[in-house]
């Protein structure tokens, strides 16, 4: 059971590894991709 | 003070910035900003509009949140400079305060001692300034309560044009067509309480959230009222009980009114070849599982006169370990300390010193040493001088350190047929001293029993209900005020056109969210946050971001 | 409410949240093999904060979908669990006092509280590194190039442990501690500086160039001193490389941030994160000690400090709501609030001994 627990940990440190670097891709993304959002960018100046 | 008379024909108690009813701007100065300052809705508060007797300066010092803030930063300050180094509570007891905070910390030590660090917590500043916290919480919430529920329950739906424009959250449509018992229906699911007057809308929801800052300032004055409940007589003991297994002692804070048996002390430790935990026992060594005291607790029963010999009726058996106490009649027993192997009793036998033969032998209680033993018959030793924790002083002269027996030493006088007048021997473990000239007769040491003893601490708490109650709702104050938001939208026909303004205490991407649910599908256009300080900042960023 | 993610968010908040059961996997089974729950010494406790902020992130994400949150919150997480997991990992027994099942009320809810707090570190960061002008010198760019070379020693601590854990490094010391009694000290890191008049009996170990004053742990200032030589070493590698700040080079990556949402983000975290601290490091941590120590409040430092940020806290939600510093200010203030947390979290627990050092 320690020995599951400690590879769960392991596995966990790698999949927030993973996903940082998902992360950092998806702000790299155009940002075409976005202009059809529903959040919040309604209420900014259109100017 | 003159009252302001609003163009609407309501009269503003004087200080007002805002409208009560209508909210137009009162304040000339503020006619330049954008934006108003929604804080207390722009009442006017007691503090801002006298400033004559020196309770009201007093009173204009406490409620400023300005002062607050300090004061929430030098507690802040103070707290942590008690940390550096320990407080004398938590040092040694070997040595005093003084010399143990030089010889630890040196000239550092010794200038926390001088400035009264090491008992920071209890000095009279501290406590000055956490009563002065006290006053800032008290009157800073009453100075503003007062003006922000006038304002609150006498809002107006319609409100005055400059005070729409000057929301944060405001927009503008060029549409007539908007049905607002639609827009009613709509705010009406989002859970917004909607008025109606005159085809104005005002949605508001959330309007408890802003009691919530008052609610938790009255949890915590009642939290600081029940500290200071302590120091009144009766309401707080605070005892520590040492008590040696078979002893029945009188519990210390009770008047005499309880006592307690220790049966048995009890220490247990994990063993070393248990499967999940060897690794870490033997990294760090033995580390304990179990420290519990078995008792009895007694009631004196009737009344007694001093000196005379109590009759105790038993209450119970109890078990005390860490993290469970005994309670009884708001009393509470804890197991706070052991001392395993005390030195119990001590036992000598009378022998001559060149045949070894052996004249009677004697047990001394180290607790409660007799003055005289009697052996066989002729011979008897007298105990002269008893030191339970001996050492020699600067002069050679011994003394005790304390009165628990940790290093017993004993001056007897041993009488035998052949001595009459006596023979005086110095007995302290592992040597014997003949002060008066050689003997012929010497009290060997025959044994030892060891007990242990039980440290327990002896609490009653009468103010506890206050804290708790305080700390309660405290909590629900800080919850009320966190979790939920109070949102106001107010929409408006004027001149063909329709004005959308929201303002919300905080979390206005909630508002915007219900905003934007609301006008789904009308004519109505998405308002702008005149907040945001960054003009190029366009759509769709946010997301990215 | 529909909202549109990209493919590569949308998959890097699946991962983050595969992770996060990952880790709750291990919380459990943890438990399951020690019989308590994994919050009673360094390690646990640290990663448990880890996890937590792990989820607090998770949490704030579904509420603002906003990417760049991950970005900052996750390497925060991750430099926490591997910074936890230089501490002995083995599973220990619970010594009497923490034998109540308050030990996981009040711990689980303050490194929840503090979790939540964290978040707002992260978005306060983001806020910075967009905002401050990383085209002139200022003290802003000083100060947020601090916070950088703090979060790189952190790695360079990691580094140099495992390092010279791999290699199995041992140096044992004899010194005199401050009482005069004579003592043992066990190094794992070559001894740069020695405890109070320290000898070493390890044959072949590397010799200390001097010894510290006896109030000073030799083996933490030393385990202090090589990270910071690390961190020195690897931020220098950098400057080398990329010729500009930490914070200019990550300036691009936040360019889109909106910072008004950033603010907004920061803001709530505390909004949401104050009570919960208060409730897991304050009121239960009172009602455990009135149980355990007989008296709710002592003066003990880690009580103090939990005090110290409590106070914090409050002074930054009383700055906001009622001197408007908000954007910049509040950020910085974020940033300060988390240097609290961690200054509990490696100072109060390493070095400032009192009642709840469990390291």
């Amino acid at each position: 059971m320690a020995e599951l627990s400690s590879n769960l940990l392991y596995a966990a440190f790698f999949l927030y590894l993973v996903a940082t670097v998902l992360f950092g891709g998806a702000i790299k993304q155009k940002k075409d991709k976005w202009k059809r959002s529903k959040v919040n960018g309604h209420f900014l100046p259109s100017g | 003070m003159n009252d302001i008379k609003c163009e609407c024909g309501h009269v503003n108690p004087y200080g007002t910035i805002l409208c009560e009813k209508c909210g137009r701007l009162l304040d000339e100065t503020q006619k330049d900003s954008k934006l108003i300052d929604m804080r207390y809705e722009g009442g006017a508060r007691r503090s801002q509009t006298y400033n004559k007797t020196i309770v009201d300066k007093i009173w204009n010092f406490f409620s400023s949140v300005k002062i607050g803030i300090w004061l929430i930063v030098l507690v802040l300050a103070a707290s942590a400079i008690g940390t550096i180094l320990p407080q004398e509570m938590y040092i040694p007891k070997t040595m005093t305060a003084a010399e143990y905070y030089e010889e630890t910390y040196g000239w550092f030590g010794k200038l926390y001692y001088l400035l009264g660090f090491h008992n920071l917590y209890s000095s009279w500043w501290y406590l000055a300034l956490i009563a002065f916290l006290g006053m800032s919480l008290t009157i800073a919430s009453i100075d503003r309560i007062v003006p922000l529920y006038r304002s609150l329950t006498k809002q107006k739906v319609e409100r005055h044009e400059g005070f729409m424009k000057r929301q944060r959250i405001f927009g503008v449509s060029e549409t007539d067509q908007t049905d607002t018992q639609d827009l009613k229906q709509r705010l009406e699911k989002q859970r917004y309480k909607v008025r109606e007057e005159n085809g104005s809308l005002l949605a508001e929801k959330g309007r408890f959230a802003r009691w919530g800052p008052y609610v938790n300032h009255l949890g915590l004055i009642l939290f600081l009222l029940g500290g200071m409940l302590r120091f009144v007589p009766g309401m707080y003991v605070d005892e520590i009980l040492w008590i040696r297994e078979g002893e029945t002692k009188a519990i210390p804070g009770t008047d005499g009114k309880y006592f307690l048996k220790n049966d048995e002390f009890i220490l247990e430790v994990y063993d070393k070849d248990d499967k999940d935990f060897s690794e870490a026992i033997e990294r760090t060594g033995t580390v304990a599982k179990n420290y519990q005291s078995n008792v009895t607790l007694y009631e004196k029963d009737g009344e007694t006169l001093p000196g005379e010999e109590v009759n105790l009726k038993k209450i119970k058996d109890a078990q005390i370990k860490v993290n469970i106490p005994l309670k009884h009649d708001h009393y509470a027993l804890y197991q706070m300390d052991y001392k395993k192997d005390e030195l119990n009793t001590m036992s000598f036998d009378l022998i001559n010193k060149k045949t070894e033969e052996s004249f009677g032998s004697m047990t001394v209680d180290l607790n409660d040493p007799k003055p005289k033993y009697d052996l066989k018959e002729g011979y008897s030793v007298e105990l002269e001088s008893y030191f339970p924790d001996f050492e020699f002083d600067d002069k050679g002269t011994p003394i005790t350190k304390s009165k628990i027996p940790d290093n017993p030493a004993f001056v007897f006088t041993m009488y035998t047929p052949d001595k009459p007048k006596g023979e005086t021997s110095f007995v302290a473990i592992k040597q014997t001293l003949e002060p008066l000239g050689e003997n012929t007769y010497k009290l060997a040491f025959a044994g030892i029993e060891t007990r242990n003893a039980a440290g327990l601490a002896v609490r009653k708490d009468m103010t506890l209900w206050l804290l708790f109650i305080g700390g309660g709702i405290f909590m629900i104050g800080v919850i009320q005020g966190s979790y939920w938001n109070h949102r106001r939208i107010w929409i408006q026909r004027r001149n063909g056109q329709m004005w959308l303004a929201g303002h919300t205490n905080k979390n206005w991407h909630g508002l915007k969210r219900d905003i934007e649910q609301v006008i789904k599908g009308t004519d109505i256009e998405e308002p702008v946050d005149q907040a945001q300080d960054e003009p190029s900042s366009k759509k769709g960023e946010v997301l990215n971001g | 409410m529909e909202k549109k993610q990209s493919k590569w968010a949308l998959l890097a908040i699946w991962v983050t949240t595969i992770g996060f059961i990952a880790q709750i996997g291990y919380f459990i089974t943890r438990w399951i093999a020690s019989g308590h729950a994994p919050v009673s010494n360094l390690f646990e406790f640290t990663t448990f904060f880890g996890m937590m902020l792990v989820g607090a992130f998770i949490g704030i994400y579904y509420m603002y979908k906003t990417p760049v949150l991950g970005v900052f919150t996750l390497p925060v997480a991750i430099l926490i669990i591997a910074y936890a997991s230089m501490f002995p990992r083995e599973i220990s027994p619970l010594i009497p006092a923490l034998q109540s099942d308050w030990l996981h009320i009040h711990v689980t809810t303050a490194a929840i509280g503090q979790s939540i707090l964290a978040v707002s570190f992260a978005a306060g960061l983001i806020y910075l590194i967009k905002s401050v002008d990383q085209s002139k010198r200022s003290a802003k760019t000083f100060w947020l190039e601090a916070i950088m070379f703090f979060l790189i020693c952190t790695v360079g601590f990691v580094l140099v442990s495992s390092g010279f854990k791999a290699m199995d490094y041992k140096a044992e010391f004899t010194w005199v501690d401050k009482s005069g009694q004579t003592a043992e000290m066990e190094y794992t890191m070559p001894a740069l500086v020695g405890p109070h008049e320290s000898k070493l009996e390890t044959p072949d170990a590397f010799k200390p160039f001097f010894d510290l004053p006896p109030i000073l742990s030799g083996r933490k200032a030393n385990t202090v001193i090589w990270s910071l030589g690390a961190g020195i070493v690897l931020y220098g590698i950098y400057r080398l490389i990329f010729r500009k700040r930490a914070g200019a080079l990550l300036q691009p990556l936040v360019k889109n941030v909106n910072l008004d949402l950033m603010d907004e983000i920061s803001y709530r975290a505390v909004m949401i994160g104050f009570p919960v601290f208060t409730l897991g490091a304050l009121i239960f941590a009172m009602i455990w000690a009135q149980i355990a120590w007989s008296r709710f409040w002592g003066w003990d430092p880690k009580e103090v400090w939990a005090l110290v940020t409590w106070l914090f806290y409050a002074a930054f939600l009383h700055l906001r709501l009622s001197k408007g510093w908000q954007g910049e200010k509040s950020a910085w203030l974020a940033v300060i609030g988390f240097g609290i947390i961690l200054f509990n979290l490696i100072v109060v627990n390493l070095v400032i001994k009192g009642l709840h050092s469990y390291a």
